[in-house]
């Protein structure tokens, strides 16, 4: 893109632009909320005593849950006399999993899993996973494995900005068969429990 | 002294639907292009476009008549549909232009805005429609010297990915 246009960064913005939908005004039919209203002084006393009550509940239920955590896994403790933490969420592979946008013609939209692709489109990866980790995204077209970059994947859906590795999409110049993965095992492992992969058909 | 907005937002929390249908034909398009930007996918917009209007109404009584109504009305455009977790694409289609420079321009601003974190986004789409450091801290509950680091954090990493397409 232009240096001048990305220096106009606002009126850019400003010009993604659509027409509004119409609207559908059935809820004018519907009763507005009404304001919530001041409880009375007896119940404000009731509510603070259940108050006490419950955090006095959560109290134990915290120091249980606490407890529970550090109690040794298993019956016999470690031989280096330390606790272990049953339910560690760290422990196990992180799933992950790879999504595809497809820019074609002028519109992106989002990539269905075997839909083929035209020469000249390009895909760009969401990548979520189950918990935060880093996750490596590479792509295999006939043999040759290219990095595509890595990044830190979180339960939300992130972008692969290229941020680590340079790219930010891939580009289909020929009719070809990519497959690409998105993986927290590590570059280039792909796991089926820690691992996402796509295939896609150029034609 | 309220504005003609707030007046009608008055009149809104009485239940005046003839109010609220003219504040509806005057921020329905502002209100549209943002959540456009805001979602990046016109289906998931049309939706919190939908919600918006009906939270407007149903939730009237939460107005503060000493605020700028756009600012309340913002403020649930830029909250609404966060609870629903769900992933957004940018998928909308660009109006319709011959000039296919603009539109390569426009499906590359889609595509850098969206790398965007969501809050980080929806500040930065506030600020570009006026609105202040401060209103915008309000509307998200945070310090107005967080929305400035996070306004500045956005344009830099938004140019960043523009200029390396």
């Amino acid at each position: 893109m232009d240096p001048s246009d990305v220096d106009n960064l606002d009126e850019l913005l400003k010009g993604l632009k659509g027409d509004p939908p119409p609207l559908d005004m059935g809820f004018l039919d519907e009763p507005q909320d009404a304001p919530e209203e001041a409880a009375p002084q007896s119940n404000v006393v009731e509510l603070s005593q259940w108050r006490r009550r419950m955090w006095a509940m959560g109290g134990l239920l915290a120091a249980a849950g606490a407890l529970f955590a550090i109690w040794p896994a298993d019956s016999v403790q470690p031989g280096d006399g330390s606790l272990r933490v049953r339910g560690d969420a760290t422990d196990g592979p992180v799933g992950v999993e790879l999504r595809l946008m497809v820019r074609h013609n002028d519109n992106l939209e989002r990539l269905t899993k075997g839909a083929a692709v035209s020469t000249g489109d390009r895909v760009y990866f969401r990548i979520q996973a189950d918990r935060p980790t880093t996750v490596h995204v590479w792509a295999d077209q006939d043999g040759d494995h290219t990095p595509i970059g890595q990044l830190h994947a979180r339960p939300e859906a992130t972008e692969v900005t290229g941020a680590s590795g340079g790219a930010v999409g891939w580009a289909f110049d020929t009719r070809t068969s990519v497959t690409f993965f998105a993986s927290s095992a590590g570059p280039e492992t792909c796991p089926p429990d820690a691992c996402d992969r796509w295939t896609v058909d150029v034609q | 002294m309220a504005g003609s907005n707030e007046l009608l937002m008055a009149r809104v929390q009485q239940g005046d639907r003839d109010a609220f249908r003219t504040l509806y034909a005057e921020w329905r398009a502002p209100l549209f292009h943002f959540l456009l930007r805001r979602t990046g996918s016109r289906e998931l917009a049309e939706e919190c476009y939908q919600d918006t209007w009906a939270r407007v109404w149903k939730s009237a009584h939460t107005y503060d008549p000493r605020r700028a109504f756009k600012s309340w009305l913002f403020t649930i455009a830029a909250n609404v549909g966060h609870d629903a977790k769900r992933p957004v694409v940018a998928d909308f289609r660009l109006e319709t232009t011959t000039n296919s420079d603009r539109v390569e321009a426009k499906n590359t601003l889609v595509v850098a805005l969206h790398m965007l974190e969501g809050r980080d986004r929806a500040m930065m789409l506030l600020s570009i429609e006026g609105f202040k450091p401060a209103e915008i801290a309000e509307a998200f509950g945070v310090s107005p010297n967080s929305v400035r680091v996070r306004l500045s954090r956005a344009r830099s990493q938004l140019r960043e990915q523009l200029l390396a397409r």
